[in-house]
């Protein structure tokens, strides 16, 4: 009966209780010490590449993990972004080309998403599978916007305030930067009402809105929130890399974002940065398998995919899981506590954090 | 306080509802029972913007937009769904603090910078929340995500949801379906309580007598037309209200 | 005029391929509500094995175009076993993103087994030209407009008058009524996956003589005949082949009259245009999502 004998609930709102903004913290650390650990210009190749894919990922996290808008248009932004950035810095500090970067991927992302505002899940998928191919063609006829054929080469490093990051360890602290910083924003999203009404929309358009949730809004807002973390990418990419040309921003990138995603775990915003990882390390390993390797990389994404299908933060959460169990006995299922999650929702109580 | 003017939906060339006028007094109980396909289901659809519809919905004398979801909510009008539309990957008490009505600092904005003011109607909206799940006894179950709730504390959470935003008038849809006798009781005593509240009640049901515990007026639909309306007793004796539940020649008997 | 009559006839020519996908591509959809991501990989694959056909096992050009059709025919099938049914039930994006991976494998293997450099593979009646109206058009044009204008005959045929078309439509409007009604569920998602990729091939044939052959090469028709189907309004054969006419159209005379470099792009901009004013398609009937 209501207002009985019911135990109270916890006085503390969830989003108070996670430990996303902890696990903030120890990403940025590790980080920090792989900066410090990696000593060869090829390690650094691939902490940089993880870097920037991890917060391109992180973007995609946000359209289609946590708002569920199945699109193909992050290569796209990521192009875009890089173009932006070398074609706003033009001889500039770096800040311009990240100003450039973001400003000009919102605004297209925006006008994108207007076009399309009222078509449905599929239709919606294929226009930006004609962005992206839009995009490339763009990205090579374009001169004055981009360069003949779309090839820049000689884009200098990053710069702040007269400190230029050209070692691979300044570097890659300087990329680890970003990451943090995206991480952090995400971190603050998942600690926020978007989260749950992004969900809401994800799972159930209409009843969202017949709730009260602004759903017009939330579509455009996610969908061009993730475009400019793309962007961003985008930009950092550019200056990390000296070279971009079309090639780097094929529809191929468009669908392995779709699968580092997935791969990671579509559910945890620490999934697009373990995805990221495997993108990046796995075809290192799977070298010795030689011409081989692009066939086993597929089906091996695929069979991931089909049998976890939370992606690797699956296994993570069994592995926690587990450890869980052996170190505590089984208490009862229903009562104020949530059940056990790792990284990013992990409930521990009298863990009172404010921010 | 609520007053739907000449409602209608078509789909295609079938008219599911046609020229439907209603009226729910400030206060007021009222049942809506219909043969299948009558449209019942899709006229509460046409009011909460869910199907395109064309006719007008005035609340509290404010002209409401039929097409727009979230004006329809934000006028007053909570609804629930024939069956329980609750989002399974969210707890309860998200489910339910999706619904309130302060809309304040839920954007970007207070996600990423005005965290302070944020967290605070967070609070607020918290308390609220616990509060509406306790009315309808799943207080105990807040932190418990949805898609874990039987049949039944699904019906109850989709009512908690509806009961935040401080609503003026609920539009329910068929809540007795799939509940045992027992539970239905339990939601009769429940619509009443609100009722006695001061809260609004349209209630579209099958089950006869649900529909005369919970409500003191009944609209009779068929075909997408109002074809009866009056106190229950009053309705049941109706000709055309029995022959369109039982059919013509028995009625003609 | 001439340069109007062959850019015409060659946007014929184009979107007479783009509609033997798209009907491909419409087949799975209406049968199976999948979008298969690996209709492209499929068109290149087809391709592949009549060149192989053709060139290693020295088979005349229209017997390797029938050897491909059948192989196609059969990885459509195997497609549909592994990559499909045993995720049937699951949620539309693991099933997209498996016809992804369905698409990754399949373009692996292709340059395994062919490799990566470009390959040729010649039309039945060569480079001939032939005069239409006062201008040069290649008499390949000709032969892909015949052919699909037959190809789109026996496929509203089939959709019209047999059990297959029945049950196809049956589906397309209400899967499970369907099934109760008697459809074989898992028989009709294995014709259909194999009918859908034996087109592929046919298109891939089609084109063949115009471009060269390489692991991209069915890429772009793929992504036209998704816009074709968009523009055509998902519903109808007639539909989707205007849609694809109208995109070789757009395509050719954008091209020829406006901006070349951008000719790939103009098709996409139209359909952009059609998903922003009347999101139903030209021809459509289902209302745009209003959230």
């Amino acid at each position: 009966m209501p207002g009985s004998d019911a135990p109270a609930p916890p006085a503390r709102p969830p989003i108070y209780r996670r430990h996303q903004l902890a696990g903030v913290a120890v990403a940025a650390v590790a980080v920090g010490l792989l900066s410090l650990m990696v000593d060869s210009a090829f390690g650094y190749g691939l902490l940089h590449s993880w870097l920037v894919f991890s917060i391109l990922g992180l973007g995609f996290y946000l359209v289609f993990g946590v708002s569920g808008q199945f699109a193909f248009s992050q290569g796209a932004f990521f192009g875009l972004g890089a173009y932006a950035s070398v074609w706003a810095s033009d001889g500039r500090s770096f800040l311009w080309g990240l100003a450039g970067a973001v400003v000009v991927t919102a605004l297209v992302a925006l006008a994108f998403a207007l076009v399309v505002v009222r078509s449905d899940h599929f239709y919606f998928a294929i226009a930006t599978l004609a962005f992206s191919f839009i995009a490339t063609v763009v990205f090579r006829e374009f001169e004055a916007f981009t360069a003949p054929g779309g090839e820049i080469v000689g884009i200098p490093k990053p710069d702040l305030f007269s400190h230029t990051f050209d070692t691979g360890r300044s570097l890659a602290l300087f990329l680890g930067g970003f990451l943090a910083l995206a991480l952090l924003l995400t971190a603050f999203i998942e600690r926020s009402p978007l989260k749950r009404e992004a969900i809401a929309f994800r799972d159930n358009r209409q009843v969202a809105a017949t709730v009260g949730v602004p759903v017009l809004r939330l579509r455009l807002g996610m969908f061009v929130l993730g475009s400019t973390y793309a962007g961003v990418a985008g930009c950092l990419f550019a200056h990390k890399s000296g070279f971009i040309s079309p090639e780097s921003f094929s529809l191929e990138l468009g669908i392995d974002i779709f699968l580092i995603l997935l791969l990671g775990g579509i559910g945890s915003m620490w999934g697009p940065v373990l995805g990221a990882a495997f993108v990046v390390w796995a075809p290192e390993q799977l070298r010795f398998v030689g011409e081989y390797r692009a066939l086993i990389y597929g089906a091996l994404l695929v069979a991931v995919i089909v049998a976890f299908p939370k992606g690797l933060i699956g296994l993570v959460e069994l592995v926690w899981a587990q450890g869980r169990r052996l170190r505590r006995p089984a208490t009862t299922p229903s009562g104020p506590v949530a059940p056990d999650e790792p990284l990013d929702a992990g409930v521990t109580a009298g863990a009172p954090e404010v921010v | 306080m609520l007053r739907a003017e000449d409602i209608a939906v078509a789909f295609g060339a079938v008219r599911a509802v046609d020229g439907v006028d209603l009226v729910v007094g400030d206060g007021e109980a009222v049942g809506m029972v219909g043969p299948n396909g009558s449209g019942k289901s899709t006229l509460l659809n046409a009011l909460t913007g869910v199907v395109r519809a064309s006719g007008g919905l005035t609340v509290d004398g404010r002209r409401v937009p039929l097409s727009r979801p979230q004006a329809v909510r934000r006028a007053g009008v909570a609804r629930t769904f024939q069956t329980p539309q609750t989002f399974a990957e969210l707890t309860c008490i998200e489910n339910v603090l999706l619904a309130d009505a302060d809309r304040r600092a839920t954007g970007l904005a207070g996600a990423w910078v005005a965290r302070g003011p944020m967290l605070r109607r967070e609070r607020v909206r918290w308390s609220r929340a616990v509060a509406a799940l306790d009315r309808v006894g799943l207080a105990d179950r807040a932190e418990d995500e949805a898609g874990l709730l039987s049949y039944g504390q699904q019906r109850l959470l989709e009512l908690a949801r509806s009961l935040v935003g401080e609503p003026r008038v609920l539009l329910a849809d068929e809540p007795s379906a799939g509940l045992n006798a027992a539970e239905t009781a339990t939601l009769g005593r429940l619509l009443r309580d609100l009722h006695a509240g001061g809260l609004s009640l349209l209630v579209v049901d099958h089950k006869i007598d649900f529909i005369e515990s919970v409500s003191t007026r009944v609209v009779v639909l068929q075909l997408g037309r109002v074809i009866a309306e009056g106190p229950a007793a009053e309705v049941w004796r109706n000709a055309e209200v029995v022959a369109a539940y039982l059919g013509r020649s028995r009625a003609g008997a | 005029m001439e340069r109007f009559v062959t850019l015409f006839v060659t946007g014929l020519a184009q979107g007479a391929v783009i509609a033997i996908v798209a009907l491909g591509f419409l087949l799975i959809y209406k049968a199976t509500g999948v979008v298969n991501f690996a209709q492209g990989d499929l068109v290149t694959l087809g391709t592949y094995v009549a060149i192989w056909a053709s060139a290693d096992l020295e088979l005349p050009l229209l017997a390797a175009y029938g050897v491909a059709i059948t192989a196609l025919f059969v990885v459509g099938v195997l497609i549909e076993r592994f990559a499909y049914a045993p995720i049937r039930n699951r949620s539309i994006h693991v099933v997209v993103i498996s016809t992804l991976g369905a698409a990754l494998v399949i373009r692996a293997g292709i340059v395994l087994w062919r490799g990566t450099a470009p390959s040729r593979l010649e039309g039945p009646l060569g480079f001939d030209i032939v005069e239409v109206l006062g201008a040069r058009v290649p008499q390949q044009n000709l032969l892909i407009i015949g052919v699909t204008a037959v190809c789109v005959v026996a496929m509203a045929l089939l959709f019209s008058r047999t059990a297959f078309g029945r049950q196809v439509r049956a589906l397309a409007t209400d899967r499970m009524a369907a099934q109760l009604q008697g459809v074989r569920v898992a028989r009709m998602s294995m014709l259909t996956f194999g009918l859908s990729a034996g087109l592929s091939a046919l298109a891939g044939v089609l084109i063949a003589p115009t471009r060269a052959v390489t692991i991209d090469f069915g890429f772009s028709p793929m992504l036209y005949a998704f816009a074709a189907a968009i523009l055509g309004g998902m519903g109808s054969i007639a539909g989707v082949v205007v849609g694809a006419v109208a995109i070789g159209l757009v395509q050719q005379l954008g091209g020829g009259y406006l901006s070349p470099d951008y000719a790939e792009i103009y098709p996409f901009v139209l359909m952009l245009a059609v998903i922003a004013l009347r999101p139903q398609g030209l021809f459509g009937s289902e209302a745009g999502a209003r959230l």
